[in-house]
């Protein structure tokens, strides 16, 4: 079992050094570097500059961007990263820890919010749809579900913006709050900080709703598939048999069963959206990692580009530790199968 | 100047404020309803009054250095901090703004500044704030400091200024430099490094931070409307009362909404939750979608899109393969295709602005109907080909060598109108039997690489002018700007052409001899003759092929807030959304 856990841990920090490794050479072979990237965001917002101009203000961020070979500045990196350091963004002209950390929890906060409520509805509507197999309701909640999961999730957004935004308007059409809100945590002022939180949620909702919309679908598809299994094993024919209650069949022995292999990609998929919801981000102007990412992209800033994808890496590697170190907790029979190899 | 312990209290602020919005992020995790609600400050105005345009930068990233590219909102700034002239573009004349009044002469130059403007920090803009500008200008590498050196500007009192000029300017050329500077350099920010720049250094403050670095949370300015603070998605101005354009506007607040992409700032303006847009392209289909109370004011950009050649290209090189592509192209069309509204065809291609009033050709005198007006001919072009050496086989045109006349244009792919503009020309070609294909190339590459780097290019798209009116600007770009060296590989020291308005013979134009003559020239017919040489040389070789000029264009809703009609003199300053409310012609609506 120790070894077991010894070769997930390797195998983590591997996979990080390796992700991080490939981007800190890849993102430098896209064509232009900062130095260019700065000129064409001059040239573009600057029209009447001179070339003299422009190169001033280029040498004048030039200064603070590494000239070291690509390997020493690779070492350097890594160095400075195993510090906590993960540089200095060269668009934002602050510490990209620093950059991060005001973005990603919002972005944390709308996915991860999403990802629990579609997961939710998905493993419910899954576990429905395999009860009433071959019904009028299994089928269309199959059609439906297979259709709203083809759709990607900012068509929604844009819908969602359009109609309830600014035809209805329901809901505001961007930002994290409102503007005339105080963002206000403290316990001693209950009602102001409930109001902040309200209003978090109120501007989030558009946006959790159309991850949601996609992603549930897709949960329950896998949870029908797994349940539908499950109910025919002879296990349940025998609980059946043994006259326990149907209540408890469902969640003790259907349920729990048909979610677990779930639980390992539910993980995986708070990475994967982190980095896939930059355009709803963009629909709903939500500045959260979605803003950087294209920012940093737009700008050749690679620090922060690195930042952010190293954000996303460890999000999605970490997703499947846990899941690896997890999993056998949750279903006894992996961690007496699987004790060393699973 | 702006010590150690100021710096600190910003800084601490910033990060309290970034503290503050992590710790919201993540709390997010129950709800109630949400909370609207209007904002009422102490003399009982309420947001209401206040008028919202779109900023691409967050505000909580914003910085007011505008030596600093990185994360200044520059269309706030059009509002913080005021012009020292303004440029109406109706009746090509200068309007006051810092400076009131001018006197040019041949070798010096008079500056009255403004009284009784405050600082948003209390003090008043005297002559010294206008000095302190313009020395740093010519230190970051102002065209202006081709004409006048640092050690020639003095202020004479509280409020003139004198500069003496190394080269004579005429008044026209003068202000043309003075238009695009704006007062945003307030002591307490920017002494220091104009005292490094003297002493020779690169301009860096006691806190060792270099000028293009330096960054400001809060700005001092110099405008009608002053930095209130920053709001989740909005930065709040708020009105200077002090400020003598103030009595003239008549609400309180002007805020700037983050908005990311032009299809949320055409929603918000549709929907009544913003009240104007500064330069955004508009294409036609989403302008006619507006509801009517929506009023559109377009303005001459003063720039537009050209062919650009790399004259050290074996084909491109060559005058008469110049001069046939522009036979080829439908500029008409192409400039239809690109922006029917807001892009006018070039008429004569000469280099010379204002296409969209037809007066570029009043520059070009009775010399107008003698220019090459490069209409499409397909014969001409061929015949142009067929004496550069080219033949035409089975639809398709090759060179000496046997192989095929093509190329590839490349142009940076998040230029919309551009594209369009494009993809039209290269279907004239390829129908002509030239092969022309779009290369579309990432800004930062394109820019970087293509233009200014070592990757090149055959054909490129560049703009053929750079925002200032007079023909001085866009003839210096054309024929004696460092891109020609640099970009082009164009010489131009010396050029063989035909004689102004004959269509053969031979003359030498020598085009540095004629725009320094012309920097001089002032309203004479001495300033014609120059610019039509001058004109005559671009229209002949082709340094560049203008294809269109550009207006921008602005919006303003008038639901809530009265504004002039279009047509109005002072609507075609940059920007109407910023320079009406200046004049008082841009106001909200009484209850």
């Amino acid at each position: 079992m120790r070894r077991y856990y010894f070769e997930r841990t390797a195998q983590l920090v591997f996979t990080v050094l390796a992700v991080m490794t490939l981007t800190f050479f890849l993102v430098r072979l896209l064509p232009g570097g900062p130095a260019d990237a700065l000129r064409a965001n001059l040239i573009r917002n600057n029209p009447e500059m001179t070339a003299d101009q422009i190169d001033r203000r280029v040498e004048a961020q030039l200064n603070i961007m590494p000239d070291d070979p690509l390997h020493v500045q690779y070492l350097t990196y890594i160095t400075e990263l195993l510090q906590g350091d993960m540089g200095q963004s060269l668009s934002q002209g602050a510490p990209v820890t620093d950059v991060i950390a005001s973005a990603a929890p919002w972005t944390i906060f709308t996915v991860g919010t999403a990802v629990a409520i579609a997961f939710v509805i998905g493993i419910s509507m899954g576990a429905l749809m395999a009860y009433r197999e071959g019904s009028r309701f299994d089928s269309g909640a199959t059609i439906t579900s297979v259709l709203l999961n083809s759709v990607p999730d900012y068509i929604y957004g844009i819908i969602f913006l359009w109609i309830l935004g600014y035809q209805l308007d329901i809901f505001p059409t961007g930002g994290r709050y409102s503007s005339s809100t105080e963002p206000t945590i403290n316990l001693l002022t209950p009602i102001q900080t409930l109001a902040f939180v309200g209003d978090v949620l109120w501007h989030a909702a558009l946006l959790i709703s159309a991850i949601v919309l996609v992603a549930w679908g897709g949960w329950a598809l896998g949870m029908r598939g797994n349940s539908v299994q499950v109910l025919g094993e002879d296990y349940l024919r025998v609980a059946r048999l043994r006259g326990l209650p149907q209540r408890h069949i469902a969640f003790r022995y259907v349920g729990r069963n048909a979610v677990l292999p779930m639980y390992t990609s539910m993980l995986i998929t708070i990475g994967f959206l982190l980095g896939g919801s930059i355009i709803l981000e963009q629909v709903f102007s939500y500045p959260g990692m979605g803003y950087y990412m294209i920012e940093a992209l737009e700008r050749r800033d690679y620090p922060l580009m690195m930042g952010v994808f190293l954000v996303i890496t460890i999000t999605v590697a970490i997703g499947v530790y846990v899941a690896d170190l997890t999993y056998g907790l949750i279903d006894p029979r992996a961690r007496v199968d699987g004790g060393g190899s699973s | 100047m702006l010590d150690d312990s100021e710096h600190e209290t910003c800084d601490s602020k910033s990060w309290r404020r970034r503290n503050v919005l992590q710790a919201a992020g993540l709390a997010g995790v129950t709800g109630l309803a949400g909370c609207i609600g209007g904002e009422t400050d102490d003399d009982g105005d309420t947001d209401d009054s206040a008028f919202v345009t779109p900023e691409v930068v967050p505000p909580e990233n914003m910085q007011f250095n505008s030596y600093n590219d990185n994360n200044y909102p520059w269309r706030a700034g059009l509002i913080l901090f005021d012009d020292f002239v303004y440029f109406e573009k109706l009746e090509n004349t200068f309007q006051p703004g810092i400076v009131t009044d001018w006197t040019v002469t041949e070798t010096d130059a008079t500056l009255d500044v403004r009284e009784n403007v405050p600082w948003h920090d209390g003090g008043e803009v005297t002559a010294d704030d206008v000095v302190r500008k313009l020395k740093i200008e010519i230190y970051d590498g102002s065209n202006l400091g081709n004409y006048v050196d640092v050690g020639g500007i003095d202020a004479t009192d509280d409020y003139t200024v004198e500069l003496a000029f190394d080269q004579p300017l005429a008044e026209d050329m003068f202000l043309n430099f003075l238009m695009e500077i704006s007062l945003d350099t307030p002591e307490s920010h920017y002494q220091e490094f104009l005292e490094d720049f003297e002493d020779g250094g690169e301009g860096e403050n006691s806190a060792g931070e270099m000028l293009g670095e330096y960054t400001i949370d809060e700005p001092i300015g110099s405008g009608p409307f002053a930095f209130d603070g920053t709001a989740e998605q909005e930065l709040h101005l708020e009105r200077f009362d002090d400020h003598p354009d103030a009595d003239d506007i008549n609400f309180t607040g002007y805020h700037f909404r983050f908005l990311d992409t032009n299809e949320a700032r055409w929603q918000e303006i549709e929907s009544g939750q913003i009240d104007g847009l500064h330069t955004v392209f508009t294409p036609p289909n989403i302008v006619e979608g507006f509801p009517d109370h929506i009023e559109e004011f377009r303005i001459e950009a003063n720039y537009g899109m050209g062919i650009m050649w790399n004259h050290d290209h074996e084909h491109f090189g060559q005058r008469e393969v110049r001069q046939a592509i522009a036979h080829v192209i439908d500029r008409e069309e192409t400039a239809q295709n690109a922006g029917p509204d807001t892009e006018a065809p070039v008429g004569i291609p000469s280099g010379v602005l204002s296409n969209h009033d037809g007066s570029a050709e009043e520059w070009l005198g009775e010399y107008a109907d003698e220019f090459n007006e490069y209409e499409t001919d397909t014969d001409r072009a061929a015949e142009l080909l067929e004496s550069a050496g080219f033949q035409r086989d089975d639809g398709t045109w090759y060179d000496e060598n046997g192989d095929v006349l093509e190329f590839q244009v490349k142009a940076p792919g998040g230029y919309s109108d551009w594209v369009d503009g494009i993809q039209t020309f290269n279907q004239h070609l390829n129908d002509f039997g030239i092969e022309a294909e779009f290369l579309a190339r990432d800004e930062a590459a394109y820019w970087g690489q293509d233009i200014y780097g070592d990757e090149g290019f055959d054909v490129a798209l560049h703009e053929w002018a750079n925002v200032q009116r007079h023909p001085y600007f866009s003839l210096e770009w054309l024929l004696d700007s460092g891109d020609n060296e640099n970009v082009r590989n164009y010489d131009a020291s010396e050029i063989e052409l035909p004689p102004l308005g004959e269509e053969s013979g031979s003359e030498r134009y020598v085009p540095a001899d004629d725009l320094e003559e012309l920097a001089l020239a002032d309203g004479t017919d001495e300033e014609r003759t120059h610019v039509q040489r001058l004109a005559w040389a671009v229209n002949q070789d082709l340094v560049m092929l203008p294809i269109m000029e550009k207006q921008d264009q602005s919006f303003i809703a008038t639901e809530r807030f009265d504004a002039v009609s279009p047509d109005d003199p002072d609507a075609h300053v940059d920007f109407p959304t910023t320079y009406l409310v200046r004049q008082g012609k841009l106001t909200a609506k009484s209850e």
